[in-house]
């Protein structure tokens, strides 16, 4: 369970990017979380695995104060949260493998990592993993060789290997295409229905968040505003949310 | 018609420019052509020449093809020898340099390292050559040595640019995985960097096996030996031996550092 | 014999189809994952023995005849004469540094026009999308270029020093030479990166080749052109330094003569001076070549 109890995050250079938040997730939900640019959804993310500090409030993760995490204690704290970025951030020049791989480092000894040598059930976690996002057979391929859909899949898999109970996810789709968008949300979909991993995700398109999350955030200027089912949303919300009428750009797929 | 008149009055000017760059170089040139003073042939020269050119066709035939101490091919061995260990001691002695004078590492003080490859890279290599024999004597070793040496400059240069070129968004999710430090440099930045560091690695072995072959004029062992005391004695055909035997190794060196160089960067 | 032949294979087989199976993964559902073969081993092994190789023949080789000790002697005297560069330094020197200084920089510059002048028709030549998709004339350009280009300037100035008397003559011709070598192969490489588009109407037109390639072709490559002549100047002045050490003038020619006096504190007028020239030529090479792309 992650529970927000009054958080709130003000960057050293005075932005208030969240104000008093609260929120509880529980485990196994598949939650989006939408607004507008500059709202403050990446900051919220985040602030979840410490990749920025919280100056107010507690974050607690099943029971975890994430706020008094150190050193060793956060990486292992980080190793059960994955993340998956809008930029993929895979490494282009090497194989698949290795980079889904990479996933198991923290866990392995320090010479063994070092020398790169994976034991046979790091290599088949990760296979497996790749298995589970439908690209087992890129696995010997550079990664720099596929395409940003298959890319993105790669990276799921990576944090997929890493076996978490929390998945974060900062924008997944924004740069790809929308078929290609709504094959890796159906990805996410499946990942959240067969593993049972809680899933956060941060979106710009409000259609495909609709459609895949079962439970919407909604932020605007750093404060929730809306938190629902996401069958309840209605255009009123939604302007409530985006401050505005909705315009083409908000939406991925425009005949909708 | 206005507009078409404005806009042919707003015509970028470049006449001007133009003509300057065209006198900076003119004057260059006639300043340069001071400098020769056409010194005439040696009073031989001409037959020298011909000479010269009918060794390329008929060069010495026993040298080429045999396995003597002194023949082409073991000569040609051993300069490659020469660029194979220099080049690689400069691409080990090239890394610190390197990490050090990266902008994204050291930030502002990448001008102190930038400045001593700069002055590496400026150092006159015979300079360099003539150095060393003072210390390992005349032969390969000096030759491996002085390449190494030589091969700093442009190495970490082009190092550097690979170094800089690190994408750091792997760093990151990196971190949100839970690694340490050391993990990041092992499975983040060294799988960036082994490809770029490699080819260019090969490309200064494919310079540095030219540069070998003119190391022996200063003694520094190789095939230059050959080539510089041959000419001195007037042996032209055992002259035009070494050249055959340099143009083929450095022929075959070349295909192979394109094709490798070019399967690394496209995988 | 033949039995032997045949248990070969049987082995051979054997081991391939173990290699293939180490290679295969089953995955928890059935399906299959297979490792493509990986050579890195083998390559990793072909270095070393390599590396072996040639460290027996010219370290090894190296400390048997002259011993550990000569080296480690020996060692000493590399610092000491760069300690006698900076300790000796002799401004005074510097006036005799000019001549010969400037004489270099003349060379460089008739050698780098000469040749960028002369690599132009070639260049056209050697271009196959030019000179049509069947031509041979390209093929034979590019593989003399390929000859040209496997000697460095100073080789060629060794040759010249044998029918020329000595002089910058030389150095000149050696520069011109290598510089033809490689201005030739770096614009054919931006010519048949081309789009031709617009050249095939314009001789269409019943223009020349020439014409067309005045018209179609120069006003696409004319930046990138300076640009390497700007580059391949950066190279020549570099290699020029020590033409004199084949008596091709310059001031190498001085270098090579203080450092057999042993006059170290000249050597290091002369290298200071040459750095601070390169340094200047560099930085407004490169200042014109960011302007020109
Ligand atoms: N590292 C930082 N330092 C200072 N200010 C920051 C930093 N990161 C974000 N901000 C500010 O905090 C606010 C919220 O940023 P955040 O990245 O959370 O927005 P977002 O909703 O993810 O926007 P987008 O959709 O553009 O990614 C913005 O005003 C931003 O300028
Ligand atoms: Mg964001």
């Amino acid at each position: 369970m992650i529970q927000f109890q009054n958080v709130s995050k003000t960057y050293p250079n005075g932005v208030k990017a969240l104000k008093h938040v609260n929120l509880e997730i529980q485990p196994g939900e598949f939650v989006a979380i939408i607004g507008l640019s500059g709202a403050g959804k990446s900051t919220l993310i985040k602030l979840v695995n410490r990749m920025t500090d919280t100056t107010e409030g507690t974050i607690l993760v099943n029971g975890l104060n994430v706020n008094r995490l150190a050193g060793k204690e956060l990486r292992q704290y980080r190793r059960h949260v994955g993340m998956v970025f809008q930029s993929f951030n895979l490494v282009n020049r090497t194989t698949v493998i290795n980079n889904v791989l990479a996933a198991r480092v923290p866990d392995m000894p320090g010479w063994r990592s070092f020398l790169g040598l994976y034991s046979k059930e790091d290599k088949l976690l990760s296979l497996e993993a790749l298995h589970k996002v439908g690209i087992l057979e890129k696995a010997y391929i550079r990664a720099d060789q596929l395409s940003g859909g298959q890319q993105q899949r790669v990276a799921l898999a990576r944090t997929l290997a890493q076996d978490p109970t929390i998945i974060l996810a900062d924008e997944p789709v924004a740069s790809l295409d929308p078929i290609t968008a709504n094959q890796i949300m159906k990805d996410f979909e499946r990942i959240n229905q067969e593993e049972k991993i809680t899933i956060l995700v941060n979106m710009h398109h409000v259609d495909l968040a609709l459609k895949y999350a079962r439970r919407l955030i909604g932020i605007h200027q750093g404060e929730v505003v809306f938190d629902g089912v996401a069958d309840n949303v209605t255009e009123d919300i939604l302007k409530k949310i985006y401050g505005r009428d909705l315009t083409d750009e908000d939406i991925m797929f425009k005949d909708h | 018609m206005d507009l078409v008149l404005k806009a042919y009055q707003d015509r970028p000017r470049k006449a001007l420019r133009n003509l300057m760059s065209v006198s900076i170089i003119l004057f260059l040139t006639i300043w340069s052509f001071d400098s020769i003073n056409y010194p005439g042939l040696f009073s031989e020269g001409m037959n020298i020449a011909k000479n010269m050119f009918r060794a390329l066709f008929n060069p010495s035939w026993n040298l080429l093809w045999s396995l003597r101490v002194d023949s082409i091919p073991v000569l040609m061995f051993e300069t490659l020898g020469i660029a194979f260990l220099g080049t690689l001691l400069g691409a080990v002695l090239s890394l610190p340099f390197a990490f050090l004078s990266a902008k994204n590492i050291v930030g502002k003080f990448s001008y102190i390292g930038n400045t001593i490859i700069t002055m590496i890279r400026s150092f006159p290599f015979f300079l360099i050559a003539l150095m060393f024999v003072a210390v390992s004597g005349p032969g390969p070793m000096t030759g491996a040595l002085t390449i190494g040496v030589l091969s700093i400059g442009m190495i970490s240069k082009m190092y550097i640019e690979v170094i800089e070129d690190i994408d750091s968004g792997i760093l990151q999710a990196l971190d949100a995985m839970g690694a340490t430090t050391l993990q990041k440099i092992r499975n983040g930045i060294i799988p960036q960097l082994t490809a770029s560091i490699i080819s260019v690695v090969i490309y200064r072995f494919e310079i540095n096996v030219k540069n070998a072959t003119v190391l022996g004029i200063v003694g520094a062992g190789g095939i230059g030996v050959t080539l510089i005391t041959a000419m001195n004695a007037g042996r032209w055909r055992d002259a035009a031996a070494a050249l055959w035997g340099i143009i083929i190794v450095v022929l075959i060196v070349d295909y192979f550092s394109t094709k490798l160089r070019k399967k690394l960067v496209n995988g | 014999m033949k039995t032997l032949c045949s248990k070969i294979t049987k082995r051979w087989k054997a081991f391939l189809e173990f290699r293939e199976k180490k290679r295969t993964t089953v995955l928890a559902d059935g399906s299959l994952s297979i490792r493509p073969k990986s050579y890195s081993l083998l390559y990793t092994f072909i270095i070393l023995v390599v590396f072996m190789f040639f460290y027996m023949t010219i370290v090894q080789n190296f400390f048997n005849y002259f011993g550990f000790l000569f080296f480690l002697r020996n060692l000493p005297n590399f610092f000491d004469i760069l300690i006698k560069m900076v300790t000796q330094f002799n401004l005074s020197y510097l006036p005799n540094v000019l001549g010969p200084m400037v004489e270099t920089i003349q060379i460089s510059i008739l050698g780098t026009l000469a040749g960028a002048a002369l690599s132009i028709p070639f260049a056209i030549l050697a271009s196959q999308n030019i000179m049509g998709h069947k031509n041979p004339i390209p093929s034979i350009i590019k593989f003399f270029l390929s000859i040209i280009r496997t000697f460095p300037t100073l080789v060629y100035a060794l040759i010249f020093s044998y029918i020329f008397d000595y002089g910058t003559f030389i150095g000149i011709l050696a520069t011109i030479l290598f510089t033809f070598g490689i201005i030739t192969k770096m614009l054919y490489e931006i010519i048949e990166s081309l789009d031709l588009g617009a050249f095939i109407p314009i001789e269409a037109t019943g223009a020349t080749k020439l014409q067309a390639f005045r018209a179609a072709i120069i006003p696409q490559i004319l930046g990138r052109f300076y640009s390497v002549v700007l580059y391949n100047f950066e190279i020549n002045l570099r290699s020029s330094a020590i033409l004199g050490f084949v008596n091709a003038g310059g001031i190498g020619r001085i270098m090579n003569d203080q450092m057999e006096l042993l006059k170290y504190g000249n050597v290091s007028v002369i290298v200071l001076s040459l750095l601070l020239v390169v340094l200047i030529v560099e930085n407004l090479s490169q200042y014109l070549r960011r302007r020109l792309t």
